[in-house]
Formats: structure tokens, C-alpha cells, sequence
């Protein structure tokens, strides 16, 4: 068997960060939209949706990060707040 | 926006998270030919309505996976940084590189991927020596085939390259970038088909995340579009999660290869009608 297969929990934490980031935004893009269909304004909602979207990775690095921390694996961790910071770079980048 | 277009759009999104997740693909390489043809969406707006629908379809898909251990969640963070820099790159260079140059390459390495897929690589997948594995070894539990499936990841560095290769196409194309990573993953790295499919949709969300927020905050995505079509893919998305579970290994490479070549002719036509 493959050593140490999800022994810092990173394939729950994984797992957990990405349902639940897509259930908030698919709640508030649902309510958007509905409103919408109705005959109403509903794109202020459909956009709070959508970022909260795209937080969902954000949270999904940040969630591994802790794991990794958690289980002293510095090495994974390294990855994991690599991703986060070049992420916040990205965003960084797109105010520019 | 009308019912029609509401139910076109949910439509659309529910088949591209479908196939993107059956395939590992974000789904971006026919949302945003769709989006440009069929609902009149300007380019802009449709390769950022592509990037968020990705992040829909690998957030969905990428639960699961990550949940049964059919995606390799370590190998995928060992993969990520390069990816994303590759993004964070491929936004940079998005208007000096010329258009006809990089849809050509692109599609010359689309077909050879899809010829290499095609003609099984013999001996591909290695098991993991006796008595323990490495760091990145892996393991799931194959339906199609009725058994645990082990494997040992190689070759790390090459994926490494591949992973920015597919960052920077993912912000030049508006896609998620699977198309590189999953046969860099399963010819490259000896992963198994299956699980290169799961391990390449769990990364696309953090390599369209980099693109999309530069889009985002540009005013370019169109918020009702894009969560009625990240709706439908969180609709479309279960079965294809289902789906690539039950498939066997090699009709899936056979189906990727298919869809490689036909992209890459659609891309080579393009070319030539200049």
C-alpha cells in the first residue's frame, strides 16, 4: 500500500474546502438568477456568486496549507502557500 | 435574460461539466467556442465566462476525487505553483505573442498527444516497489476493473514543465488547461488514466482561479451568464464524476484521444482560413 496515503486528513480537507465553497456560491448564483427569471434584478447576487466561486480554490489551497502545517510536512506546505501566494499575486495583478 | 437563453445556457453548462469532468478538462475548450457562436457573448467575456465555469466544474468534480482518493491530491500540490505561475505568465504575455503562432503550436502539440494516447504506451503505469511507497504514490478503487489499482509517480520534473505549459495556455485560451495535463500526467508520470483525469480536475480551479480573478476584477465576466452556466455544470458535473469511475481505462484514453485531434483540427482550420 502507498505509505502514508491522506495521513495529514489533506484528501477530507480537500474535499470538505471545495463542497462547501461551491454550495454557499451555488446557493447565492441560484438566487441571482432566480430573481432574474422573475422579472427582477438579481446580478448583484449572481456576482457575490460568482466570487465566492472563485474564492472556492482560495480556500481549498488555504484549507491544505493548515493540513500540511498541521502534520509538520514543510515540504507540502511550501507548495501549498506557493500556490497562495502567487494567487494573491494574480489578484494583486488584476487591480493593477 | 430570456427563459430560452436561461435554459440554453444551463443546457450548455450541464455538457460541458459532464465532459470536463469525464475527461479532466475544465470544459472551457467548448464553453467558450459556444458562448462566442451561439449566445453572441464578445470573446472577452466568453473566455472569462470559460475560466469561472472551470472553477465550477473542478470545484465539483475535485470534491469528489479528493474525497475517494481517485485524485492525487499531494501530487497535485507538488504541480500547482508551476501552474498557476504558468497562468500568472500567460496573462502577462497575452497581447505580445502573435495569435497564429501559438494556436499553431498549440495544435501540433495537441496532435502529437493525441497520437501518443492512442497507441497505448506499453508498461506505463508502474506499481509501487514492495514494502512501502513514495510520497506521491497512490491508490483507488477502480470499479471497471473490480480491484484496487496502485501506482508509483516518475518522471515529477517533466510534469513540472508540462503544468506551466498548461498555466500559460490556460490564460492565453481561456481554458483549464487539462488537455496537457492529463496525458503529461499519464505519459509522462505513469499515472493511470483515471486517476490523471481526477488528479488534472482537481488542479484546473486553482489554474483558472489565477487567470479569472485578473478577468474579474476587469469588469469582464458577465455575472448572470456565468452563474447560470456554472449552474448547469454543477448539474451536468455528478455524472461524469459517475461516469469515469465505471468507464474502462482504455476506452478513456481512446475518447481523449479522439477529442484531442478533433480540437486540434478545429484549431488547424481556424489557421487556415486565416
Amino acid at each position: 500500500m502507498p505509505a502514508e496515503r491522506d495521513r495529514f486528513g489533506e484528501n477530507r480537507a480537500a474535499g470538505l474546502a471545495l463542497r462547501w465553497g461551491l454550495r454557499a456560491s451555488a446557493a447565492v448564483m441560484a438566487a441571482g438568477v432566480a430573481l432574474d427569471a422573475a422579472g427582477r434584478d438579481g446580478s448583484g447576487l449572481a456576482l457575490l456568486g460568482v466570487a465566492l466561486l472563485l474564492a472556492t480554490p482560495f480556500a481549498r489551497a488555504l484549507s491544505l496549507a493548515a493540513v500540511f502545517a498541521r502534520g509538520r510536512h514543510w515540504r507540502l506546505f511550501a507548495c501549498a502557500a506557493a500556490v497562495l501566494a502567487l494567487l494573491a499575486f494574480a489578484f494583486a495583478l488584476g487591480r493593477l | 435574460m430570456t427563459l430560452l437563453r436561461l435554459a440554453g445556457l444551463l443546457a450548455t453548462g450541464a455538457a460541458a461539466g459532464l465532459v470536463g469532468n469525464l475527461l479532466g478538462l475544465g470544459g472551457g475548450i467548448f464553453i467558450v467556442p459556444a458562448l462566442v457562436l451561439v449566445f453572441n457573448v464578445p470573446a472577452h467575456a466568453a473566455v472569462a465566462t470559460g475560466l469561472v465555469a472551470v472553477i465550477a466544474t473542478s470545484s465539483a468534480g475535485g470534491g469528489r476525487n479528493a474525497a475517494t482518493g481517485l485524485a492525487n491530491v499531494r501530487l497535485g500540490m507538488i504541480l500547482e505553483p508551476a501552474t498557476v505561475l504558468g497562468a500568472i505568465c500567460g496573462a502577462l504575455l497575452a497581447h505580445q505573442l502573435s495569435e497564429t503562432v501559438l494556436l499553431g503550436l498549440f495544435a501540433g502539440l495537441l496532435l502529437a498527444v493525441g497520437a501518443g494516447l492512442w497507441r497505448r504506451p506499453r508498461g506505463n503505469c508502474a506499481e509501487p516497489p514492495a514494502g512501502g511507497g513514495g510520497l506521491l504514490d497512490g491508490e483507488y478503487h477502480d470499479g471497471a476493473a473490480g480491484g484496487i489499482v496502485r501506482y508509483s509517480v516518475r518522471r515529477v520534473p517533466a510534469a513540472l514543465g508540462a503544468s506551466f505549459g498548461a498555466g500559460l495556455m490556460s490564460a492565453l485560451l481561456g481554458v483549464g488547461g487539462g488537455i496537457v495535463k492529463v496525458p503529461a500526467l499519464h505519459m509522462f508520470c505513469g499515472v493511470p488514466m483515471k486517476a490523471a483525469v481526477a488528479t488534472s480536475n482537481f488542479m484546473i480551479g486553482v489554474t483558472a482561479a489565477a487567470s479569472a480573478a485578473v478577468y474579474f476584477q476587469a469588469g469582464y465576466v458577465p455575472a448572470l451568464a456565468a452563474a447560470a452556466m456554472s449552474l448547469g455544470v454543477l448539474a451536468g458535473s455528478p455524472a461524469g464524476v459517475w461516469l469515469v469511475r465505471r468507464l474502462r481505462e482504455a476506452a478513456l484514453r481512446r475518447v481523449f484521444a479522439v477529442v484531442t485531434v478533433v480540437i486540434a483540427a478545429a484549431l488547424l482550420r481556424r489557421l487556415l482560413a486565416g
